[in-house]
Parts: C-alpha cells; structure tokens; sequence
C-alpha cells in the first residue's frame, strides 16, 4: 500500500511541476538541455526523498550516535 | 518474498526523446509520428544491453544498474557538452577529455557494481522511481501541451468563416502555373557585393534577359524563416496572429505551433484550392516546413530528419559529426535540392499548378556563409537556378508565374558579435549602431525575382516586399481586391524570435 501511495504522490507532484514549468523561447529544433536537467534534477531529488525513507532507520541511529558519542550496536 | 524488477532502464531509454520532443512540440504537429522509431531504437537497445549483461553477468538488478548508467551517460553527453560551451569550459574541456571520463565513469561504476556483495533490491526501487518521474515529467508536459495548443484554437480560419466571398472573385479563363520558389537566406545583390565582394550580376542579368522583375530594392518582412513564410504565404503581417497569444500561458509554445499551421494551412493555398489549383510541396528538409499536408502532394522529394539529428547531438554520438552525421544530413539536403531543382520542372500533374519550393542553400550559407569559398559556391548554385528556371518555362505550355525569393538574407555581420552561448548578444548589438545597421541590412535585404508575364511586371516595384508577392498576383490575375500593404520590416532577437522591432527604415535602401 505504501508503495501505492508512494507512486501516486510521485505522479502527483510530476503533474504540479510540469503545469507550473514554463517554456523558454527557442527557435526551430532546439535540444532544450536545461529542461533536460530540470527534469533529471526533479527526479534526483525524489530519488534522495525516497532513499532518505528507505534508509530512514539507519540514517537515524548513525545520526543518534554522531551526536551521543557512542559507537552504532553491531548488527545482530 | 517480492521480487523487485529492474525496469529502470526502459524508462531511462524513453525520457531523452520524450524531452526533446515536448520542447520542441510547437514545431512538431505530427511529431509523434516522428519519434516513434527513435523510440523504439532506444527502448530496444537497452533492452538488449540489459539481456545480454543479465545473462552475462546472471543477477538482472546489477544488469539494469549498469545499462541505466550506460543510457544515462550516452543521452546526457552532448547535452553536458552544450552546457561546457555555454560556460565557456569548451577550451579545456573537449571531445576526447569528456570521452575518457566518460570511459572511466562506466569502467570505474561497472567494476564497482559487478563486484558488490550487497543486495540491490533498494537501489533498484529508487531508480524504478526516478525513471517513472522522468518518464512522467515530459508526458505530462506533452498532455498539458497539446491541450494548450488544441484550447487555444489556432487552425486558420477558412475564407467562409473569415467572412471572405471566395466565389465573387471571378478566375482567369485559362490559370497559369505558380511557382513560388523560397531560396533560404538568400541576400540582396547589393548585399552580395558589399559584404561578400560577390558579384551575381551573370544571375540577375540571365533573369532579366528570361522576362523577370529583379526588385532590387526588396527587404524582407521578418529575419527568420518560422516568420517570413507564414508572413507572405498569408499575406499579411504576424502581430495580429501573435498578439492574443503573447498574453497567454505557455506563449511561446503557442505561437510557434500558431506559425507551424500558418505555413501549412495558409490563405495562398485556400485562395488558389477554390479555383481548382493542385497544390505541390516541395521541402527543404527544414523541421520549419517539411511537409504540407493541406497540398494534394504533401512532399514530393522526401525531406530529411532534423528531430533526430539535433537528437543525434546530445548523445555520445555526438563527437562523429563532423565526419559522418552532418556529412550525412547535408548530403541529405543536396540530395533534396538536386530533386526539387530536377523534378519541378517535370511535374507529372495536369495543371494549373502551384508549385510551393524551399530550397535550402545550406551548403553555401547554413555552414559556409562565412567561408572563403561561398562566392564560388553561390555562383555554381545561381547556374543550377538558372537551368532549373530554362526548365519550367520550356516545359510549361503558357507561360507561368514565377517567383524566386530570399525569406530572409545572410547575417556574418551580426555573427561578429555572440553571446558566450554562441548566440548574437542583444546588448553589444544594440550597443553598436553602425554594426547593428549593416546587420540589419545584411539580414533583411533579400534576393527577389518575379516573372509576371502577360504585362503582370507592370504592378511589380523595386522595394516590394514578400507580404505583397500574392497580393499583386492575385490582384492582377484573378481580379482580386487585396491592395497592397505597407512594405514594413521586422526584426527580432533569439530567443525572443516573436518580438518584433520595426527596422523599416534602417534596413531601407
């Protein structure tokens, strides 16, 4: 389920962005490198935000013992 | 247990395409037609590199992971390549340097995934994510553009519902065959002859002595070819068709889809259909008209495809075109000119005729305008005119209307100042008067040549510009009432192409 509505905030923000991404002018074929980017940027970030969930529990306890000094318990 | 799939890569394959494509819908209305086998090439190759690197390697996560990487860098590459250019890195940075580290990049991430221990199954659902996005990004722009374009109702409007009374204009007894001839970016003599110590006198003068009107003194009303043809193809000047869509979303989409059906659906071809003319398009190979599918003969010489080749430049492929792929295009395009200039002049129709051509002088002017031997390539191409003219009038059994016209002239002077991004810099330009001046006149005085026979060259005049070409034929062949407009010339800066600036004056001669 959480997969579900994983992909259909995914699908939900790709719409918003895309109404709200503006055109830039050009003439004849143009590779349009910059929306390229953008969109490759947009879907890094994504990445980064799913990743961040994913890997939610290790990130914490790494963070935990960053600042309370002590070491990560070892894997059992 | 799920099992995870690695779909990534298919999706990965598609955005690059989709993204170029949606960019550039305004100039592609049967664009999806056109990016259909490119697709398809994509999605199959990294479906095949996929299988073969699972079967090679047995674990299809660590396959996908690399076949995306592979993608990835192959359709990213020409575009890091424009993006160095732009910021000036191009010096150091070139071909070879950015190939290697390519090399290392796929060599160092392929070892590293090859030999992991680690279960890809997170990894795998992250880029199974980032390429639904990537895929979803430019699809849900190409939705929200095509109900843009559709919304904004920007088909021409027939005569009937432009209020026009199309049969009250009575149609000569026997019509003559129409040839309208665009030579792109084709100058002014004069031009020639200052800023190209280029004489093409032998061409005006084999004109002349043939029965054509050289108006020596002609200027064209806009300085690109996306305006000038929907310009005189509709007899009329752009403001009116782009100022209600200025104010609009997505404007500039809009206004070139708006030029795209004005060159295709235009009032010429109405105006001529009604009195029975069959319509035959010939392509220059541009994107800009590559076919007309409002003419009984949308395109009779095949046109070239410049979608894949700006396509083409932003993959790792990018580097072989200076040897294979420009060679190939511009091949290409001479092999179109050589089959319009052969078969217009053997057209297999029964008349009467009109006849749309737009000749490409790419090969002495898109890449060569500024090289030594563009006098020598322009006079070899003026005798290929000059055999292609013999040829319709001895074909033709009544003596035709031709017209032979620059959409717009050359432009190295402007070219003297670019931008870091390779474009003219607006500021210094403006900046620069006298320069700006002789850009201008470089760029809007245009060659333009008009056989009207049967006292026709009577209407004609020296400063005559391409918005008035159909409306002194029309006017004097078929009885029509369109009057002439004033010869005004508009010029406009990239990218903001749809901006216009009366140069009228500073371009007159």
């Amino acid at each position: 389920m959480n997969r579900i509505y994983l992909t259909l905030r995914v699908t939900l923000i790709c719409f918003l962005i895309c109404f709200l991404f503006a055109h830039t002018a050009h003439a004849y074929i143009d590779i349009g490198a910059g929306s390229y980017f953008f969109q490759i940027a947009v879907a890094s970030m994504l990445g980064i935000m799913v990743s961040v969930k994913i890997y939610w529990k290790i990130i914490k306890k790494k963070i935990v013992s960053l600042f309370s000094g002590k070491k990560p318990l070892p894997k059992e | 247990m799920k099992r995870t799939i690695a779909f990534h890569p298919i999706l990965f394959a598609m955005f690059p395409i989709l993204s170029i494509f949606t960019f550039n819908m305004g100039q592609m209305p049967y664009g999806e037609r056109q990016i259909a086998i490119p697709l398809l090439v994509s999605v199959l190759s990294a479906a095949a590199i996929w299988g073969v690197l699972s079967l090679i390697l047995k674990n299809s996560l660590k396959a996908g992971l690399i076949t995306s990487i592979l993608v990835l860098l192959f359709f990213s590459y020409g575009h890091i390549y424009s993006f160095l250019i732009a910021a000036n890195i191009s010096f150091t940075i070139r071909y070879p340097h950015l190939t290697a580290l390519w090399m290392i990049i796929i060599i160092v991430s392929g070892a590293l995934i090859i030999r992991t221990k680690r279960d890809l199954k997170n990894i795998t659902t992250i880029l199974n994510i980032m390429s639904i996005t990537l895929a979803l990004l430019p699809t849900a722009n190409y939705l929200a553009n095509k109900a843009m374009i559709s919304s904004a109702g920007l088909k021409t409007k027939t005569a009937e519902q432009s209020g026009e009374n199309v049969a009250a204009i009575k149609s000569p007894v026997e019509p003559r065959d129409i040839y309208y001839v665009i030579l792109d970016g084709y100058s002014n003599e004069t031009t020639m002859k200052e800023v190209f110590n280029c004489d093409i006198s032998d061409f005006t003068s084999f004109l002349k002595k043939k029965g054509f009107f050289v108006a020596s003194k002609s200027r064209s009303n806009y300085a690109f070819t996306d305006l000038s043809i929907p310009s005189s193809l509709n007899m009329k000047f752009l403001d009116g068709d782009m100022d209600p869509l200025r104010k609009k979303q997505r404007a500039y989409l809009l206004i070139t889809a708006r030029l795209r059906t004005m060159l295709e659906d235009h009032k010429v071809k109405d105006f001529l259909k009604a009195r029975g003319y069959k319509l035959i398009f010939f392509s220059s190979g541009f994107q800009v008209d590559n076919q007309n599918r409002y003419f009984d003969v949308p395109n009779r010489c095949g046109r070239d495809n410049e979608f894949m080749y700006n396509l083409l430049n932003t993959t790792a492929l990018a580097p072989l075109h200076g040897y294979y792929v420009v060679k190939k295009l511009e091949n290409a395009r001479e092999k179109i000119t050589s089959c319009v200039q052969d078969e217009i002049t053997k057209i297999p129709e029964k008349g009467p005729l009109f006849v749309f051509a737009h000749l490409d002088v790419s090969h002495v002017n898109m890449f060569h305008e500024a090289a030594p031997s563009y006098c020598g390539e322009l006079k070899a191409y003026n005798k290929r005119l000059e055999t292609m003219v013999s040829g319709i009038l001895s074909a033709s059994k009544k003596p035709p209307i031709i017209v032979l016209q620059g959409d717009h002239g050359t432009k190295t002077i402007l070219d003297e100042i670019m931008g870091e991004d390779g474009k003219w810099d607006m500021n210094k330009l403006l900046a620069n008067e006298p320069l700006m001046d002789a850009g201008l006149r470089q760029r809007m005085r245009i060659f333009n040549a008009y056989y009207f026979p049967a006292g026709g060259e009577a209407k004609l005049y020296d400063s005559i510009t391409p918005v008035n070409t159909f409306r002194v034929m029309f006017d004097y062949y078929f009885g029509a009432d369109f009057k002439l407009m004033d010869d005004r010339s508009y010029f406009s800066f990239p990218p903001r192409n749809y901006e216009f600036v009366d140069v009228t004056e500073r371009a007159k001669f």
